[in-house]
């Protein structure tokens, strides 16, 4: 167990069980690998059933793993040593209705063995902080779904959390509230603490990630950085024949034109006339195939008008991957998608 | 423990926040404020009350009857004058049905007893005697149920005339000039009356003058009026009324002592049983609502153990009851020492102990919350866990209660014959052919008898009660002149033959018994000495039984075959054997003392001398050379306890023992009368046997938890638990010679030498699943299964054991013998615990080992 991994995960599986005397079985995680390093602010992404939860549950010892190894914090997973550094938000929060927020505070403090007097010293910043000002003394059963969210952000940091886990910790938040728990979280980061963040909403994680995993029906599709998701997407499942798409905007002979596209071995993907200009996408295997491609069009002698090289998004990249070659799995995972 | 106590603290939070605990405490004030007014006053007892003041009724009648003549008793005669007339006519007539209704009971007995030793004789009892009574029977079997009939008129006329007659006494016990210095003259009176008298009659106050007069009375009509307490106890809620129908007439002390044993029992039925309904319904939701995925899943990535948050949320639940108790029983408490002057820990002993009691419950609740995660079915589960242990209780009760009362109490040995009484008054001996107790007095063809039997069986543990349920039992005996056994038997069938013991004579030969007649109204001993057997009145009177009248061959005693026979007031003839004229005659003593009950009263068989307990004075009745006992010596026992404490004496050579209701043992020099040693080996059981051997050297005391111990005359230091088996069940024991017989195990008696206690000889019958199923099931299934059961219900035995009231070494004053007493009051406590500890150890690995 490394110290400089916030999360540490090998071959991790976990397999419910269900029922007394024929009992089913259900692998919710199928041997899944991957770290987190420390410092890290850490997506976890995946459709619903993708194990997502039963990832978390496992890091935090709400349930045993079935097999493999887990570490937090250079802690076994679930042990107490490695919750007592941990700070988590869960999804759909309930605080019990007789507390007020200072009393939540002062509980979940004290489950987390801190001192009721720090716990006093440090709840009205944290208050503030998570924007409840004013509303501490209030009983939590006056408290709207996004009020609670935010006083289950301050209890998680009561405790000086080395991680924050957080699920889903913008649900029920007005855009507003949402970057400000986005601010929350980089300043977070700038502190040094490790967040691992469990979200649907993907602009939200391509925002404030540094890097993501993706989950799906048990098994690790893709661990590392946000910005290399597209990259992966690429050369891992190909698009457009597994080539980049470009798109030129030239002017010149059609003919001409299209000799040269022959020429680079490209296939061209469309075919727009304006008024005194084409506008054609062609796919191409790699940077040194768009270079060699932009001297063939010159040497041509086609004016190049633009050129764009398009981007592959992380919600296309989460589609692509979760969907694979599936094309139900893709429409399926498309109307996941307009649920978010 | 900081996480933990967050939890409860928690609990206590969300019991304050939550309406219930205020409607709880509410509810809680609002009943204290409701009795907090109720108290009572301590007075001069002089009221007789027909309930519990007239225990011999018919005697009272008798003897009013009777002595009021000119050859009667100048005293009643007294009395009798200053009854109205209507009431004294209709106790005559009363009197004289009730003989002449007595006289025709006992021919349908001898009738009864007849036809069973017939039966028992052989089958081959003519059919052609039997047709040849025919018409006869027919018209006995009418005059059978016609006096069963008037028996049954007699019996409610006498309650009403009772009622009557205790009016008409407290009438007279309000007139200032009852006593009559003259009418008193040359009959000594109780020490509380003469202490009056010495201070002027016309010095008294109005209460002391009818007390008083009270006492006058009582002692006119000894032993019919129960002389009670000398004070009484009068109950006012608020100042201005009284309560009337609760006043007592107990002292003070006795009224601590009883209330204070009684009382967990009442707040366990009543107060406790409501507010355990409450808090189970009210704390239900607290485990299962853990169980709410947004709760449980921040709950459990906290760095505590689950166990311990389980532990935790169950202690908190448990918290929330607790305030509730504490607040109710310390209410209770202080009213109780404010108001009522009782200040008795087992009200504050009862917070822990029932918030234990809660605990049993809600481990159940957890475990069903930890495992369906449902409040509702956590209500139902755990309402279905108090049926079953209901149940469970239930059955035990009726089944031990049976069983207790089936426990062989009086064992009697003669040569090889094994005879014994058990608590119900069913006389057994041993059969050696079925090697089982047969029941000597077969119930008759009353049917019934067999249920009354029954019902009496099961009614409560007939020895135990603080008032006698049944009549004093009568023997056995063994008269050696006769070699017959000797006892007293009671109908149960039958309620206007209850109080009188039929005479019951069981040759030891041919093993067949006839009744002769009834005992007389008022015995309450049987004794033998070397010249016969002696029946001890509660009056203190002595009446040497012609046991020459028995001879007469009981199946030539028919009655019609008689030439003397008379008719009798049903039409039917009535044979000489019925009336018991001439059997018992009277043997002193002059200076006589009310004898409350058998164990007041013992023989010394080689001494000829009877001692008798009477208000913590020891009297010793000496047989003079006329055959008539006469009072030789007396001392009053050096102790200051109320005159009413129960107490048993045992008189055996030249030491008598008496034992005390406060578990007080002395031992008394039979000749200077000096007491010569004091134990008290237990402190909260009361004695349920005293007995002596003839010798002297040897005492038994059974108690009231089966424990037997015993005293070595020629080692007094200490008394001892002597090593015989069936230590915690033993039942009744006998001394004969060098032998003890000890009855145990309800059915066995076993015989030990007195030396090493080694066993020689044991009577009892085997038991197995076939031949005695009854038996069996409730040794080897009902009481083991009930022993580790838990019995939440039965918690308040233990709080009356731990309280005040049932620690002799704390009040001296407190008499044992008037609060039941439990085998093993701990058992509850330990049963439950373990149960408790079961449930939550499931419920803890239920829930570490569960995913969420």
């Amino acid at each position: 167990m490394s110290q400089e991994l916030a999360i540490e995960v090998s071959d991790l599986t976990k397999t419910y069980r269900e029922g007394m005397i024929f009992r089913k079985k259900f692998q919710a995680l199928k041997g899944i690998s991957f770290s987190v390093p420390r410092g890290q602010i850490f997506g976890l992404l995946g459709p619903n059933g993708a194990g997502k939860t039963t990832f978390l549950k496992i890091l935090l010892g709400v349930i045993r793993k079935s097999g493999g190894n887990a570490a937090m914090l250079g802690h076994p997973a679930g042990s107490l040593a490695g919750r007592n550094l941990v700070g988590y938000l869960p999804e759909r929060l309930r605080i019990p209705q007789h507390m007020t927020g200072y009393t939540a505070l002062e509980v979940f403090g004290n489950l987390s063995n801190v001192p009721t007097s720090t716990i006093k010293k440090k709840r009205d910043s944290l208050i503030d902080m998570v924007g409840l000002t004013g509303r501490a003394k209030d009983k939590v059963k006056k408290y709207s779904k996004g009020m609670q969210q935010r006083l289950g952000l301050a209890q998680a940091l009561l405790n000086d959390p080395q991680m924050l886990v957080l699920d889903e910790p913008t649900d029920g938040l007005d855009p507003q509230a949402r970057a400000e728990m986005r601010a929350i979280i980089r300043r977070l980061k700038e502190d040094g603490v490790t967040i691992f963040l469990n979200s649907h909403i993907l602009q939200e994680v391509e925002l404030i990630c540094d890097n993501v995993a993706i989950l799906d029906q048990g098994n690790m599709r893709y661990c590392g950085p946000v910005d290399q998701i597209g990259e992966f997407v690429k050369s891992q499942l190909g698009v457009g024949g597994g080539e980049h798409q470009v798109e030129f905007r030239v002017k010149g002979d059609v003919k001409t034109i299209a000799d040269a596209i022959q020429k680079l071995g490209g296939i061209l993907v469309a075919n727009q006339r304006a008024a005194s200009e084409q506008v054609f996408t062609v796919g191409l295997p790699d940077q040194a195939a768009i270079d060699r491609a932009v001297d063939e069009l010159r040497g041509q002698g086609v004016s190049l008008v633009g050129m764009n090289i398009e981007q592959v998004s992380l919600e296309e990249a989460f589609l692509r991957i979760v969907g694979g070659s599936n094309d139900d799995t893709v429409q399926g995972n498309q109307q996941l998608l307009q649920n978010f | 423990m900081r996480p933990y106590l967050a939890i409860i603290k928690d609990s206590f939070r969300a019991a304050l926040a939550s309406r219930v605990l205020y409607v709880l405490l509410f509810l809680i004030t609002f009943l204290l404020l409701v009795i907090a007014p109720f108290h009572y006053q301590e007075t001069l007892d002089w009221k007789i009350d027909s309930q519990n003041n007239l225990k011999n009724r018919v005697a009272l009648f008798e003897r009013l009857v009777d002595r009021h003549d000119d050859e009667g008793e100048e005293v009643i005669k007294h009395l009798w004058d200053r009854l109205p007339s209507s009431l004294t006519d209709e106790l005559t007539e009363f009197v004289e049905t009730s003989r002449a209704n007595e006289e025709e009971a006992v021919d349908e007995d001898d009738d009864d007893q007849e036809t069973a030793v017939d039966d028992g004789d052989a089958e081959e009892t003519p059919d052609a005697e039997d047709s040849e009574d025919d018409g006869d029977v027919e018209i006995q079997v009418g005059g059978s149920r016609r006096g069963q009939r008037n028996r049954d008129e007699l019996f409610f006329r006498e309650l009403r005339l009772s009622d009557e007659i205790a009016n008409e006494l407290n009438t007279i016990i309000k007139s200032d000039d009852f006593y009559d210095a003259q009418v008193w003259e040359g009959r000594a009176l109780e020490n509380e009356a003469q202490e009056y008298l010495d201070e002027g009659v016309e010095n008294l106050s109005k209460e002391q003058t009818r007390r008083l007069n009270r006492l006058l009375i009582g002692q006119a009509v000894s032993p019919t009026i129960q002389s009670g307490a000398a004070t009484s106890l009068d109950f006012y809620y608020t100042p201005m009324y009284q309560v009337e129908f609760l006043s007592t007439n107990q002292t003070h002390s006795q009224f601590k002592s009883s209330f204070a044993s009684q009382i967990p029992y009442y707040f366990d039925k009543f107060v406790l049983s409501i507010g355990l309904i409450i808090a189970i319904l009210v704390t239900a939701n607290i485990i299962p609502e853990t169980f709410e995925p947004g709760s449980l899943n921040l709950l459990l990535s906290k760095p505590i153990y689950r166990w311990a948050l389980l532990v935790a949320k169950f202690i908190g639940g448990c918290a929330f009851v607790a305030l509730c108790a504490s607040y109710l029983f310390l209410g209770l408490w202080l009213w109780l020492g404010l108001g009522m002057g009782i200040w008795d820990r087992s009200i504050l002993l009862s917070i822990p102990i029932y918030i234990l009691v809660f605990a049993i419950y809600y481990s159940v609740s957890t475990f069903i919350g930890v495992w369906f995660r449902s409040p509702i079915v956590s209500v139902i589960m755990t309402a279905l866990f108090w049926a079953f242990c209901f149940g469970i209780g239930s059955l035990y009760a009726w089944v031990n209660t049976y069983m207790h009362n089936c426990q062989l109490a009086r064992p009697v040995a003669v040569g090889n014959k094994a005879l014994a009484v058990d608590y119900s008054h069913a006389f057994v001996s041993w059969d050696e052919t079925s090697a089982s107790w047969k029941n000597q007095i077969p119930p008759s063809d009353n049917p019934g008898e067999d249920f009354a039997v029954g019902a009496v069986r099961v009614m409560g543990k007939l020895d135990q009660a603080p008032e006698p349920m049944l009549p004093p039992t009568l023997g056995p005996v063994y008269n050696s002149l006769t070699q017959q056994v000797l006892l007293g038997h009671i109908k149960f069938g039958d309620p206007s033959t209850m109080g009188r013991s039929a005479f019951t004579i069981v040759d030891l030969e041919t093993m067949s018994n006839r009744k002769v007649g009834n005992f007389p109204n008022g015995a309450v001993d049987l004794l033998v000495d070397d010249q016969g057997p002696i029946v001890v009145g509660g009056g203190g009177s002595f009446s040497r039984v012609d046991m020459s009248k028995s001879k007469v061959d009981p199946n030539a005693e028919t009655a019609k075959n008689k030439p003397d026979s008379k008719p009798g007031p049903s039409g039917r003839t009535r044979s000489k054997q019925s009336n018991m004229k001439g059997w018992f005659n009277e043997i002193g003593p002059e200076n006589s003392k009310t004898v409350r009950g058998p164990e007041f009263v013992d023989i010394s068989v080689s001494r000829s001398e009877i001692a008798i307990l009477n208000q913590l004075s020891l009297f010793v009745y000496k047989r003079n050379t006329e055959g008539n006992y006469e009072l030789d010596r007396q001392v009053e026992l050096d102790v200051e306890l109320p005159d009413s404490m129960s107490g048993q004496v045992a008189f055996g050579g030249d030491k008598i023992m008496v034992v005390l209701g406060n578990g007080q043992i002395i031992t008394l020099n039979a000749d200077t009368m000096e007491e010569e040693k004091s134990y008290q080996p237990v402190t909260r059981v009361a004695y349920s046997e005293v007995v002596a051997s003839e010798d002297g050297n040897w005492f038994g005391v059974v108690y009231r938890n089966g424990q037997l111990w015993m005293l070595d005359a020629e080692n007094p230091e200490q008394m001892f638990r002597p090593a015989v088996t069936g230590q915690g069940s033993v039942s009744g024991v006998a001394f004969d010679g060098d032998m003890i017989w000890v009855c145990d195990r309800t059915d066995r008696m076993s015989q030990y030498t007195l030396e090493s206690f080694e066993k020689q000889t044991d009577y009892a019958p085997p038991c197995g699943v076939f031949s005695t199923p009854f038996v069996f099931s409730y040794r080897y299934i009902i009481k083991p299964f009930y022993k580790i059961c838990p019995k939440p219900g039965e918690f308040y035995k233990l709080v009356a054991y731990l309280s005040n009231s049932s620690d002799s070494k704390t009040n001296q004053e407190v008499d044992l013998r008037m609060s039941g007493a439990d085998k093993d009051p701990w058992s509850p406590l330990w049963s439950g615990v373990g149960f408790m500890c079961l449930m939550l150890v499931l419920s803890c690995l239920m829930f570490h080992y569960s995913d969420y």
